[in-house]
């Protein structure tokens, strides 16, 4: 990234922060790794918390640092290694955390259709507060549908119907961590937050409900978002990747394009590939 | 007395205040009087003949520099069992002298704001370092310094434990028994490991240990102090409690918190990111990375060896996070280095001990602070997760219209 952009997003504005303003306090920043292309597959996903109503970076306390932290996530979905491109965590509470998710849900929408990238939140708890938000207050509608597994065929389950968000209850947290430590254990995400690392680092295993959790005083919420995130980008609800077909999707090129004879830079290359894609598309 | 601005200044006020010019002799010189001066006494200690009048103009010379500069002190007569073994003048490490630079930085600081007649808080530092980087040393160094040459300087040197205590006070003793004699203080009291007084300077130094029952320094002032193994103290909240009140807010205030990690969200992790937000404000924070001193930690890699792809990333992430704590230089690591941190860190991998590797060899401070337990994530997976992170562009959101 050369150039630092501002973005304006319903009565959001999201800008640079001044260097002034940066500390080891990562809290309300919102930290992009990529800025968002319009070809890209992303990922949104939120764990919202009940957090400290008004709670800003201007009036933090060394007491909060305890609260737990809403958490958002952006993943690039790539042909085999996924990408971090963005991370926002704060103790904001679950009706402010909403407006966040909208903004930043449509600055990386990406190559959707609808305009907003497809989101996942947790529903149990505060969340459900946040949901009702982003669709009723932001027709943010590119939801996760909560689906049981052979709903369609079991009467009893689909007599639950399909709900919005995700339900965290034992059993599913337990399929949400064993598939998405496989998955980062396996090198097939790209994390670049030092944070998300290091509450990865606090977390311990548990032998009995088969999930990580943070140990005593630390936080787990970037990494509880950032599992949600990956379920949502591989659909694992509905059906799982055979591994061995991974290596199938990566491309060779047969006429590779040899970058250093270009006089293009990386950014301009990107530039050029977005445009030329928007022509494709007719935009 | 630490900073080339401090010694001139004060050199320049004593030799207006005396009518006198000190004289800066070469270290050859001095090396060939304090032996001759040695000659003079007998066994017993005893001088078998009255100093000449050059003899008693270079001890005079010698004791006003000493006073007023540290280095000049430490570069001719400091003595210290060396890392090799043996007894040895004292040659500064590069981890020693990145603390003293910042000694040094801070007294120039200082110096600054009382010409503007501000208030100063002394230096005060809290030193995070890898193993056996040598701190203890260079901190022992300085207060012995200011112990042997100002009068009532009033000190404490605590440390986890009755052992660690008593290296400490060991340590002072062979920087003690090997200044030369002209030098030396008269001691008045000497209890060994619990309390040193120098009879003439009225100077004493007491040694506490961070487990004793009663709050550490309490009830007391002190112009120097120096903890050691700070991050495995039992009770550490006696640090804020009880230690940080009895610092004076004085120029003459240098007070050293000195360890290695010992975990992750214990007292010295939550004091050390308080130093560095600037929430202590008092307090500076230094990290010493283990790679900065070129005669430690090397081994000759076989020939025709070639770094793993982790060692290679390693290398770069060395690169990129030095200049933070090398004064601004980007660390290359040599090829005996690297080949040094591959295997040793491959020997602790295979005890399944990453985090005590990364505790005691870290890069970055964040790096040190380990767990003790292993993660749901595996040492390696978050290994190479840390080798591949990168600092993001920092955003805020704000509602457009107030902002």
């Amino acid at each position: 990234m050369t150039e630092l952009t501002s973005w304006s997003i319903g009565k959001r504005l999201i800008a640079p922060l001044p260097a002034s303003e940066i500390d080891l306090d990562p809290r309300g920043i919102l930290f992009m790794y990529e800025q968002p292309r319009p070809t890209a597959s992303y990922f949104i996903s939120g764990d919202p918390t009940v957090g400290k109503t008004g709670w800003s970076r201007w009036n933090r306390t060394d007491d909060d640092m305890d609260i737990d932290n809403a958490a958002l996530q952006v993943l690039r979905k790539g042909p085999i290694v996924d990408v971090q491109v963005a991370e926002f965590a704060a103790p904001v509470d679950a009706v402010e955390f909403a407006p966040i998710l909208n903004a930043v849900g449509r600055l990386y929408r990406g190559n959707d259709e609808e305009g907003m990238a497809p989101m996942i939140v947790e529903a149990t708890g505060p969340g459900a507060v946040t949901i009702r938000e982003l669709i009723d207050r932001f027709q943010y509608t590119n939801q996760f549908l909560w689906h049981y597994y052979g709903g369609t065929m079991s009467p009893q389950a689909a007599g639950h119907g399909n709900k919005v968000g995700w339900y965290s209850s034992r059993s599913a947290n337990k399929d949400l961590w064993m598939r998405g430590s496989h998955h980062i254990h396996k090198g097939l995400v790209k994390l670049y937050s030092t944070h998300t690392i290091e509450e990865m680092a606090d977390c311990l295993a548990d032998s009995y409900t088969l999930i990580g959790e943070a140990r005593h005083g630390r936080h787990d919420d970037r990494v509880f978002s950032l599992l949600l995130a990956l379920w949502l980008a591989h659909g694992w609800s509905t059906g799982i990747v055979d591994e061995k077909d991974l290596e199938a999707r990566a491309i060779t090129p047969t006429d590779p394009v040899e970058a250093q004879e270009s006089d293009c830079d990386i950014d301009e290359m990107v530039g050029q590939w977005n445009d030329r894609i928007s022509q494709l598309r007719g935009a | 007395m630490y900073s080339d601005k401090g010694i001139e200044r004060r050199q320049a006020a004593l030799e207006k205040s005396l009518g006198v010019k000190l004289v800066r002799y070469e270290p050859s010189f001095i090396e060939a009087l304090v032996a001759r001066l040695d000659e003079i006494l007998d066994p017993k200690g005893n001088p078998t003949r009255a100093l000449t009048l050059e003899e008693q103009a270079f001890i005079t010379n010698e004791r006003r520099l000493v006073k007023i500069d540290f280095h000049h002190w430490s570069r001719n007569y400091l003595y210290c069992i060396r890392d090799q073994g043996g007894l040895g003048k004292m040659d500064f490490w590069e981890s020693q002298l990145i603390l003293l630079r910042l000694i040094a930085k801070l007294e120039e600081e200082m110096i600054e704001r009382i010409d503007r007649k501000e208030p100063v808080d002394g230096i005060l530092v809290a030193l995070h370092k890898d193993r056996q980087l040598g701190a203890t040393a260079v901190v022992r160094a300085l207060c012995m310094h200011r112990q042997i040459t100002t009068e009532h300087s009033r000190a404490i040197a605590a440390s986890l434990d009755d052992d660690k205590i008593l290296e400490m006070y060991d340590r002072d003793k062979i920087i003690l028994d090997n200044i030369p004699w002209w030098l030396r203080p008269e001691i008045g009291f000497d209890e060994k490991a619990e309390h040193l007084f120098f009879e003439h300077l009225k100077s004493r130094i007491i040694y506490q240990t961070g487990n004793q029952k009663f709050g550490v320094g309490q009830g007391r002032q002190f112009d120097l102090g120096h903890l050691t193994e700070i991050a495995s103290w039992p009770n550490p909240l006696t640090i804020e409690h009880d230690y940080f009140p009895t610092i004076p807010q004085s120029q003459l205030a240098l007070h050293v918190l000195e360890t290695t990690a010992q975990g992750r969200g214990d007292w010295w992790n939550r004091f050390v990111n308080k130093v560095r937000k600037g929430i202590a404000q008092r307090w500076k924070f230094l990290f010493i990375p283990w790679y900065v001193e070129d005669a430690k930690y090397n081994r000759l890699p076989p020939e025709g060896w070639v770094p793993t792809d982790l060692a290679m990333k390693y290398a770069q992430h060395v690169y990129e996070t030095s200049p933070e704590f090398c004064n601004g230089k980007a660390v290359m690591l040599s090829r005996s280095k690297l080949y040094w941190w591959q295997t040793t860190r491959d020997e602790y991998q295979a005890s399944n001990a990453l985090n005590i590797f990364f505790s005691n060899y870290a890069a970055t401070p964040e790096e040190s602070f380990q767990h003790s337990t292993r993660s749901a994530f595996g040492y390696e997976t978050l290994e190479n997760l840390r080798l591949g992170a990168k600092a993001g562009e920092a955003y805020q959101i704000t509602i457009e219209d107030a902002a």
